[in-house]
């Protein structure tokens, strides 16, 4: 829950930002979400998984660059493995 | 003196919530699902210009672990404190004060909660510094009023146009 008073004041200030979490309602409305559906404290998947990892990022760092409106991208259906 | 409605509301809520976290276990359900949230402000969608030069925040409580104190776990309302370290600092520098998630998995692999080399692998600049607080605080006033004032001031002051962040 304190992720999105800390989104809204960066916001607030200027600096657009990109969160990456495992729990849908906390985040929602916020301007720009990647939902993974690792368990708590796993937000970039599994201990060792460095392409994982970095498909995570890659997809966040994307919607910095790119989204146009509000996103939240659910990477629950391709995130299998554990 | 300008009278501070928001705390107000947190003041009038914390005897009760001090009451269910007092139960055994404790009751987070009821206590953070009824926590005063301030107002919002509208978000739209703002767009970096240029290359990014992204800040990375953590709610894991990272700290390091040779210069810095642990957060305070056994603080029934949390800890509303924050830390910042080099960005570079090693992985044996740095260790997470949370008990509300299974650490076991971010202390084999640091990259689970804060991914400072799967950020940088992307091809964005990163700022000098990461940042860190608790996830777990309900002390709202004081993370409203000091922490993240000054978080944001960290990363304006490490020239950050964007932010990633990770709440645990």
């Amino acid at each position: 829950m304190t992720a999105s008073l800390v989104v809204d004041a960066l916001e607030t200030a200027g600096i657009p930002t990109v969160v990456v979490g495992n729990q849908r309602v906390p985040l929602q409305g916020l301007p720009r979400v990647v939902l993974t559906r690792y368990e708590r404290g796993k937000n970039f998947g599994e201990a060792g998984d460095v392409a994982e990892h970095q498909r995570i990022a890659t997809v966040a760092v994307d919607l910095l660059r790119n989204a146009t409106a509000p996103a939240l991208v659910d990477l629950g259906a391709v995130t299998q493995s554990r | 003196m300008k009278r501070d409605r928001y705390l107000e509301q947190w003041a009038a809520w914390l005897p009760a919530a001090l009451a269910w976290l007092d139960q055994e276990p404790p009751n987070y359900r009821e206590s953070e699902g009824t926590i005063p949230t301030p107002q919002r402000p509208a978000l739209g969608i703002q767009r970096v210009n240029g290359p990014l030069r992204v800040a990375l925040l953590s709610s894991s409580a990272a700290y390091d672990t040779a210069t810095q104190a642990p957060y305070n776990e056994s603080c029934v309302i949390g800890d509303s404190s924050w830390r910042v370290f080099p960005y570079d600092l090693p992985d044996d520098r740095i260790d997470f004060a949370h008990e509300h998630f299974n650490r076991d998995p971010a202390r084999q692999d640091h990259e689970l909660v804060l991914p400072r080399r799967a950020l940088r692998a992307t091809g964005v600049e990163t700022t000098a510094h990461a940042i860190s607080w608790s996830g777990y605080t309900m002390d709202w006033p004081g993370l409203l009023h000091q922490t993240i004032p000054q978080m944001v001031a960290q990363v304006k002051a490490d020239g950050a146009n964007a932010a990633l962040l990770v709440p645990v």
